[in-house]
């Protein structure tokens, strides 16, 4: 099946300012297909609407032309997101709240079962080394600790599609091999990973499939072979400079 | 349902575990002790001194709650960002709104009660024997609240600030209030545009002297008619709930 | 957007238009009567006006009626200039002299008070339903001010406000009783109004003083009683003192 699907999708940001209306382009005829169980990077240099492709998949952005659909739900049915894990580029979690209950909150939004949610809790704070520091307030999170929380939500209810916002943004290198390592690991038990990044070096070693974003527009797709031959962070600067 | 609890519940606790919460509701305490104190002025209508001021200031300060926190709700939550993880849930998006209203509602609801519990203490304990027109003062402040409530989540999401949202709320508080005297002005107005334009503005502003109750303690009052007025206030904060989530579900992130 | 979204709106602004119909026909603003666009109902105290006007519009009148009998209360209880400046002697029993009206007595000095009606009209035109206001009121200007015409204009107004309060009409006449002499009368409607449970002490005091100047030593002692027993009050002391003294005299005879 495939996990993702998006046919010609166009997101142009309006804005109105002193009367005048000024259009930006966020993205332009994306049309991309991630398959189930592969491990697909968005590659792109800040500003190429990463994010913005992102948000539209996940319902905060609305598009301006074009269909997106997870495992072929599609926009703007809410159930979809029953499949999707977002991990966003950086977590913000209510203060007041310490880390068990921010998990237990999830799950319930997320139809986690009541019966089996304690368990899953623990089990997911373990995964995530949190389990001393679960009765914490998020207050008193370091950055890595919340990084590691953000994943252990969305991975609560079990969705066989992940999201992740910026994978590497602010993790020191043993978090990056980490996070390496923990990707690596989602697609053993079979789930479908889509990320975007900056950091062309972790791309590399991580995905399957690139896609290269510049300026809102696809200009390529990269299959892990290619890049093999050649270095991926050539492809990617010759890819943009073709079209400049 | 349960979802929409669950957003209700954590609304509730961010407010309770709030400093400021527990500051109004403290000093909404001393100032009910403080009229005790100084009701003696009142010689030997102490008592009603000590009815009418306890009940007023426990609605201003629960106005207050639910203001300061209405018009931030929903707002804060935005531009912290804590918003996303709550969106990429599979809710529909009025469960949040309906969630965090409800939650608002609760707590300004909690800390009122507190504060009724002391003043009747205090009354009891002063020879005060019940009366059910407390119970209609109670009720009718608790409508205000409702109705309150959801024009500050309402503003709070059609302006983008957090601060005219405020002033608006307020403003809507201080005009409802003030019904029978725009009543007045339409009857004196000039030309039939103006009375119509007025007739509007009367129609909409919530109409807040139907749950002055406190006011209407000794009046005898007969409250057929406040059945009915209950269906008011509650029709009138489910219309301001549904727009709120009319321009919510419009909102992008 | 979903249709359902608008058909909810859609009832709930109908029940709102309902409600708000029936509301319009059916409500009765307990506090038209006391309209003050109206020139009988104007605030006649200038100097409180901003403040009365405030309490209006915030819809918290109970209040500043409270605040305005807790001035009336101040502005009698404090002894007026000329008054203190006469000294009189307490053991020489002077016929003209009434205690009522002495340092000792409950209230407080003598003098004119001019602005006692006045600063009881404005409370009663705040809160039409504070009886206690009209009673105190009128029964400190007839029997312990003599000015017999203005304790009847107050009674008036309460009788225009609340026409069903019977004790206004009772109060009314006994007053006329009084300019007309008719002590027997006069007496005879006082005792009605004193068996009332909200009947202020003041009245009760009043009534006692008038039996004890009549020479009818039981019935005033009996009265006093009833105030000394009634627990701390303004009158706490001189009840005690007059209990003796009536005491005595009944024993000397």
């Amino acid at each position: 099946m495939i996990a993702i699907k998006t046919e010609n999708l166009t997101k142009i940001y309006r804005r109105r300012h002193l009367g005048k209306l000024y259009k930006t382009v966020g993205v332009k005829n994306l049309s991309l297909e991630v398959q189930e169980g592969e491990i697909f990077g968005l590659l792109g240099l800040n500003g190429s609407g990463k994010t913005t492709t992102i948000k539209l998949i996940l319902g905060l952005l609305f598009p301006t032309e074009g269909k997106i659909s997870i495992f072929e739900k599609s926009f703007p049915d809410r159930n979809r997101l029953n499949l999707v894990g977002y991990l966003p580029e950086i977590p913000y979690f209510h203060k007041f709240l310490t880390g068990r209950e921010v998990l237990r909150f999830y799950c319930n939004l997320s139809g986690v079962d009541k019966s089996t949610q304690e368990k899953r809790i623990d089990e997911i704070l373990n995964l995530v080394n949190l389990f001393n520091d679960s009765n914490k307030r998020i207050s008193e999170y370091s950055k890595g600790m919340m990084q590691r929380l953000a994943i252990a939500q969305s991975l609560l209810h079990n969705p066989p599609l992940l999201i992740f916002d910026e994978l590497v943004s602010g993790l020191d290198p043993l978090g990056i091999r980490e996070m390496r390592n923990f990707i690596l690991s989602l697609k053993e038990k079979g789930k479908t990973v889509f990320f975007s990044s900056h950091l062309i070096s972790e791309v590399e070693r991580v995905c399957d499939r690139v896609g290269i974003l510049h300026k809102g527009s696809l200009l390529k797709i990269v299959e892990q072979k290619d890049w093999q031959n050649k270095n991926l962070e050539e492809i990617f600067i010759e890819t943009i400079n073709t079209t400049q | 349902m349960k979802k929409i609890f669950s957003i209700a519940t954590y609304t509730l606790r961010q407010n309770i575990r709030n400093r400021v919460y527990y500051i109004l509701v403290f000093f909404a305490v001393i100032l009910i002790f403080v009229y005790f104190i100084l009701s003696v002025l009142g010689g030997e209508e102490s008592l009603r001194i000590i009815l009418d001021f306890g009940l007023a200031t426990v609605e201003f300060f629960a106005l207050l709650l639910i203001i300061f926190s209405g018009v931030s709700l929903i707002l804060e939550e935005i531009e912290s960002k804590t918003i996303y993880l709550v969106l990429v849930r599979p809710i529909p998006k009025w469960y949040y709104i309906t969630g965090r209203y409800i939650g608002l509602v609760l707590s300004s609801y909690i800390g009122m009660i507190i504060m009724y519990l002391i003043h009747c203490a205090i009354l009891f304990y002063k020879g005060w024997s019940f009366d059910i027109n407390y119970l209609y003062a109670v009720i009718s402040s608790f409508m205000k609240i409702a109705i309150i409530g959801s024009l500050a989540v309402f503003f709070s999401l059609f302006s983008t600030s957090s601060a005219s949202s405020l002033v608006f709320t307020f403003f809507l508080w201080l005009l409802g209030h003030f019904t029978s005297e725009i009543k007045f002005l339409i009857k004196k107005a000039g030309t039939p545009l103006l009375k119509i334009l007025l007739e509007i503005f009367y129609f909409i502003i919530p109409n807040l002297q139907y749950f002055n109750w406190r006011d209407f303690l000794g009046s005898g009052i007969s409250s057929n008619w406040f059945f009915i007025a209950f269906f008011y206030g509650v029709s009138y904060s489910l219309i301001f709930l549904i727009l709120s989530i009319i321009l919510f579900n419009k909102k992008e992130f | 957007m979903k249709l359902r979204t608008y058909l909810l709106l859609a009832f709930f602004l109908v029940l709102y238009l309902a409600t708000y119909l029936y509301l319009e026909k059916n409500f009765v603003y307990p506090f038209n009567i006391v309209d003050i666009s109206k020139p009988e109902n104007k605030l006649p105290v200038e100097k409180y006006l901003l403040l009365d006007l405030t309490g209006i519009v915030f819809g918290v009148r109970r209040i500043s009626s409270d605040i305005a009998w807790i001035q009336v209360l101040q502005y009698y209880g404090t002894p007026e200039e000329e008054f203190e400046k006469s000294v009189h002697n307490h053991e020489y029993e002077d016929e003209h002299h009434h205690h009522e009206r002495c340092h000792h007595g409950p209230n407080f000095g003598g003098g004119k008070y001019y602005d006692l009606l006045k600063l009881c009209q404005r409370t009663v035109r705040l809160d039409p339903y504070f009886y206690y206001a009209y009673i105190y009121g009128s029964a400190s200007l007839a029997w312990n001010l003599n000015r017999d015409d203005e304790g009847i204009k107050l009674l008036d107004e309460g009788i225009k406000n609340c026409p069903k309060y019977w004790q206004f009409y009772i109060y009314k006449m006994a007053i006329i009783y009084k300019k007309l002499d008719k002590y027997k009368n006069m007496v005879y409607l006082l005792e009605k109004v004193v068996k009332e449970q909200n009947c202020p002490l003041m009245v009760k005091a009043i009534l006692a003083n008038i039996y004890k100047k009549a020479g009818e030593y039981q019935k005033s002692l009996q009265l006093w009683s009833e105030i000394y027993k009634s627990g701390m009050s303004e009158y706490y002391f001189f009840a005690k003192e007059q209990i003796s003294e009536i005491k005595k005299i009944l024993y000397s005879r």
